[in-house]
């Protein structure tokens, strides 16, 4: 057969057949419709008779026994209900696959289709497809042969296996539902936006008639040609505007033309642009006979809501959308959307609703997928996590539900018990994610269980021009797609943002929450174009993937500009951080810069996934140093130097007039809430003016009370516990940056520990109760493990104080380890929850379990103290869960187990 | 006899040819934006007519020690082709002259050759006192995408 004409068969069928699927689905809301029917009868016809007329006898018959059946339905003989458009959708079905066949290898294929037609020819004398009849199942029993084939076409892959097809496709449970309700009444899916459509169309159908076609057939690689050529006419134009810019006295008379053929230029390109617009409905075809079908199948109620389907959109991103819709509004089907039982029981109503909207916003397109289901199963998605060992147990247990909701687009990922043969082949939403990430779009998703899922999709209008910022790294011109930006910080040495550096990688806190940061330029080894000594001035695009967000750091932005996207060459296709490349209106070729790309090089500090080169020491010890800011109180004393001690260690602060001041042996004391206590100053000299009001921090040790004087007290802040400088003399724990100074934290136990020592030796008797000698106590062994030297510092001499001898440690391996060598020299176990490599939870379960070791107390030490947190430390094995700050709560839940302890032994 | 028309064009002292069906332009010393971390044979990117080219060199790509000639006297030349679509440019020391070649007229390709030049060469010619190593650029293409996968 002449290959133009079956070509042209093949469009003009296949655009037939379309519009039979849908005017079916119409027809089935509104069977009383004769203009309707008719025209699902006339293209029946039209089909037959061409088919007969090329000599195409397999698609000839099955249209003939179609069309027989239609026109008893359109006489009247046969009312119209839900089986003979079922059966007639399935002959559709069928012509569809031969249809397939008949395209790659021009001729039909081998068989026939003869039960199907039996099917058809039975239901037209009236023989099947009444009211309820035992013979529905027979009839369907019949037609399994054709249903692979059937749900091969619906489904559009070519590897489905016969038996999960047949075994899900079975129609009997489906049919008795179905059959329950009286003929006349509406099936269950609508596609609402269905109903207009007929009469519409229909008077455009009239054979022959006053309706004038106003569109022509096309070739696409004819429009994608033109698409090409305007799109460099368009880049060539610009070059010649900033020539124009450059050179504007020497080229004033090109002023006047090249203003023309700018404009011309532009309007070609709107109209090229138009061109190639489409209807999104056209993505949506399918969408309703996929609802109708399952609704069938799986015996629910499902209305599917189609909203904007005008929308228009390039074509080709059209075609890459189509699938993933088709897996999505599946998966809602599927998934989502309850059974009526259940949703009855959840008080919702029977019939679930899918929600599909397209809306221009702002240069993209969106799209919402919203059903009011069952929302995403938390626990099913954790134990899949879990299984998959895509995230260890810890990190789940921490997680926020939003984050976890996100493991679904991860890659292998399918939480369907079986995979039925409708949503899944383990296909899976990454799947969906990466082909929305290929035309440049992103893809959120929002949850609620036992609500409803909302899936919120945003692409670009055209594949080809993309809105992007340029920016400047190291000299080089780069291009950011502005879709994935949410903004852009700048930051000069007088601002209030800071980078600051958590184990070497760059962060910055924004808003209080602290973001992964990329030095674009070290990652892409570019030299810095900056003068040595010149502005410090950089700035930080902060960027949304999934649901988290990161920043990327470039030394300069210039502004943003609709670019036109040419790909890469395959040899560098590569490189993950590149999308694209484009040409600047100065003719300069520049790269765009994958989002997306740049991100994966952080390693797995965004998405909370356990693989990837990038530690899990640094994600938990941002983790770890996010829960660990501290209050400080920043006072000035003696030098200009700035000083802070943790405020939790202050007991007080007070003012004192230094009249007051007493002294004995040449140490000042005071008496204070009715007992004495000395004073202390930061430099060690007691040589205080006699006169004046000073500022003193009152601190309290297990013995008593001591008070520092200092000039003046500055302020409190909130700092995070990282040492910038660690301690070089004593008394001094260390230097932190605060608000651009450097201040000294003062070990105020090293202070006061001095003071009290030499108090006892000079009083012997204490002017507050219980006081006992330190001597008179057996020194007990305390194990003390804590990855932050700052904690270990602070807290061994407060603890040596208190009268323990303390053995500290970095890491809880180390200690496990020395713990197990002499099991018998450490009375009391105090740790540290959040550490690198072995945390405290795992310290303790390693500790109990081990015979030797299990009756020492195990105290657990932590920043924030919660019921959560107490609990699980409680079933690691932890007595108790102990503030970092909590002095007496510590000393006093110390002593208590020590001294139960001791009663025991 | 049945000919060929190819450019003909050296790198240092060795002269290679290729076929002009799939060149479209020669440029003279171009500009290109350097690629951060693309591989070392990738020159660049260039804008030629709206047309972003893909530069190589070829001096890397054939594997050529030869020292490249002095840049105040000789700039290099760039062999624009189209492979599959995409443009490339291939950076060579200079372009000579296209000439018709005959293909019976050449000689197998000598197994003593370097095993990377090899894999890119058809044939070998006698031209005007030269020999000539005929390059077949799917061959000098194709590997480079493949290279990259």
């Amino acid at each position: 057969m002449d290959d133009g004409l079956l070509q042209d068969f093949l469009v003009e069928t296949t655009e037939s057949i379309e519009k039979i699927d849908q005017d079916l689905l119409s027809l089935e809301k509104d069977p009383n419709n004769p203009p309707l029917i008719d025209s699902i009868f006339r293209l029946m016809h039209t089909i037959k008779g061409t088919c007969g007329f090329l000599e195409l006898k397999r698609l000839a018959s099955l249209a003939h026994a179609a069309e027989t059946l239609l026109g008893k339905m359109r006489d009247g003989e046969k009312p119209i209900t839900q089986e003979p458009i079922s059966l007639i959708l399935e002959a559709m079905d069928q012509v569809k696959f031969i249809i397939a066949v008949l395209e790659e290898d021009k001729v039909e294929p081998e068989g026939d289709d003869n039960p199907l037609i039996a099917s058809l020819d039975a239901m037209s004398r009236g023989e099947i497809g009444g009211p309820p009849e035992p013979e529905a199942h027979s009839v369907s029993a019949s037609a399994q042969p054709v249903e692979p084939a059937l749900l091969e076409s619906l489904e559009e892959s070519s590897d489905s296996e016969p038996e999960a097809v047949v075994v899900s496709a079975a129609p009997a449970p489906s049919l008795k539902t179905v059959a329950k309700a009286p003929a006349p009444e509406k099936p269950k899916p609508e596609a609402k936006s269905e109903p207009k459509k007929p009469s519409a169309e229909d008077s455009a159908e009239e054979k022959g008639g006053a309706a004038v076609d106003q569109t022509i057939r096309i070739r696409v690689d004819l429009v994608e040609s033109l698409m090409n050529l305007v799109g460099e006419l368009v880049l060539t134009r610009n070059q010649l505007l900033q020539l124009m810019r450059q050179e504007q006295d020497n080229l004033s008379v090109f002023a006047t033309p090249l203003q023309h053929l700018s404009h011309v230029t532009s309007e070609l390109q709107d109209g090229i642009v138009q061109a190639r617009m489409q209807p999104v409905g056209n993505a949506w075809k399918k969408l309703p006979r996929i609802i109708r079908d399952l609704s069938v199948e799986l015996g629910k109620k499902m209305d599917l809501i189609l909203v904007g389907e005008e929308t228009e959109l390039d074509r080709q991103v059209i075609e890459m959308i189509r699938d993933p819709l088709i897996h999505m509004v599946r998966n809602a089907a599927d998934h989502g959307v309850e059974t009526p039982a259940e949703r009855l029981a959840a008080g919702k109503p029977e019939t679930g609703q899918i929600h599909l909207q397209a809306r221009h916003e702002g240069g993209y397109i969106v799209m919402t997928l919203k059903d009011d289901g069952r929302g995403l199963n938390i626990d099913a998605i954790k134990k899949k996590v879990l299984e998959k060992g895509l995230c260890s147990p810890e990190k789940l247990a921490d997680m926020e539900d939003e984050k976890i909701q996100q493991f679904i687009f991860a890659p292998g990922f399918s939480t369907a018990a079986t995979l039925t043969s409708v949503s899944g082949r383990g296909v899976g939403m990454d799947v969906v994610c990466t082909n929305i990430e290929r035309i440049g779009g992103v893809i959120q998703m929002a949850s609620q269980q036992g609500q409803g899922s909302t899936f919120t999709i945003k692409i670009p209008l055209t594949l080809a021009i993309i809105s992007a910022m340029i920016v400047g790294i190291g000299g080089q011109r780069m291009a950011i797609p502005q879709l994935g930006v949410s903004e852009l910080v700048r930051i000069t040495p007088q601002s209030d943002h800071k980078i600051e550096f958590l184990k070497g990688a760059p962060v910055l806190r924004l808003r209080n929450k602290l973001l992964p940061l990329v030095d674009l330029r070290s990652l892409l080894h570019l030299e810095s174009d900056k003068p040595e000594g010149g502005s410090t001035t950089i700035f930080i695009v902060v960027a949304r993937v999934g649901a988290s967000h990161f920043g990327m750091i470039v030394d300069r932005v210039f502004d943003t500009e609709d670019i036109v996207v040419k790909p890469l060459a395959p040899i560098l296709q590569n490189l993950g951080v590149f999308s694209g490349n484009t040409i600047l209106g100065d003719g300069q070729v520049i790269m765009i810069l994958d989002t997306n790309g740049v991100a994966q090089t952080l390693g797995d500090t965004l998405t909370g996934q356990d693989s990837g080169p990038t530690t899990p020491a640094v994600k938990k010890t941002i983790a770890s140093n996010l829960e660990e800011q501290v209050s400080l109180l920043v006072f000035r004393a003696g030098t200009k130097t700035m000083k802070a001690i943790p405020l939790a260690m202050i007991a007080r602060l007070e003012e004192i007039d230094l009249k007051t001041l007493e002294y004995t042996t040449d140490k000042p004391v005071l008496q204070y809430r009715g007992s004495l206590i000395p004073i202390v100053t930061i430099s060690g000299d007691y040589h205080l003016a006699e006169e004046g009001i000073a500022p003193m921090l009152v601190f309290n040790t297990k013995k008593q009370s001591v008070g520092m004087i200092v000039d003046e007290i500055i302020d409190i802040v909130q700092a995070p516990m990282h040492l910038t400088l660690p301690s070089e003399g004593t008394g001094i724990l260390g230097t932190l940056i605060i608000n651009n100074q450097a201040t000294d934290i003062v070990d105020a136990y090293h202070h006061m520990h001095k003071v009290v020592n030499t108090w006892q030796d000079s009083m012997p008797m204490s002017t507050k109760g219980g006081f006992s000698s330190a001597a008179s106590k057996r020194s007990q062994r305390i194990l003390f493990v804590d990855d932050s030297a700052f904690f270990r510092n602070l807290l061994t001499p407060m603890l040596e104080t208190a009268g323990y001898t303390v053995l500290g440690f970095e890491a809880a391996a180390d200690a496990l380890r020395a713990l197990k060598s002499d099991p018998d020299t450490v009375d009391l176990i105090l740790s540290d929850i959040e550490m690198p490599e072995m945390n405290g939870f795992a310290f303790a379960k390693a500790v109990t379990e081990d015979p030797t070791l299990q009756n020492i107390p195990l105290i657990a030490f932590t920043a924030h103290v919660n019921s959560d947190m107490t609990i699980k430390a409680r079933k690691s094995g932890f007595r108790e869960c102990v503030a970092k700050f909590d002095r007496e709560g510590l000393l006093s839940h110390i002593a208590h187990f020590l001294g139960h302890h001791s009663v025991a032994a | 006899m049945k000919t060929e028309k190819h450019v003909l064009f050296s790198i240092g002292s060795q002269m290679f040819a290729m076929s002009v069906s799939d060149v479209t332009d020669v440029l003279h010393n171009p500009v290109s934006t350097r690629i951060p971390l693309a591989v070392p044979e990738i020159v660049g990117v260039l804008n030629m007519r709206g047309y972003i080219v893909t530069v190589l060199d070829m001096r890397v790509r054939l594997n050529i020690q030869e020292d490249k000639p002095k840049p105040d006297i000789d700039t290099p030349m760039c062999i624009v082709v189209v492979f599959r679509g995409t443009r490339y440019g291939l950076m060579v020391d200079y372009v000579h002259d296209v000439v018709d070649l005959s293909a019976s007229l050449s000689a197998p390709v000598p197994p003593s050759l370097d095993p990377s030049v090899r894999s890119m060469a058809v044939g070998v010619y006698q031209h005007q006192k030269h020999l000539v190593l005929a390059l077949d650029i799917t061959k000098i293409v194709g590997i480079s995408e493949n290279l990259a996968a």
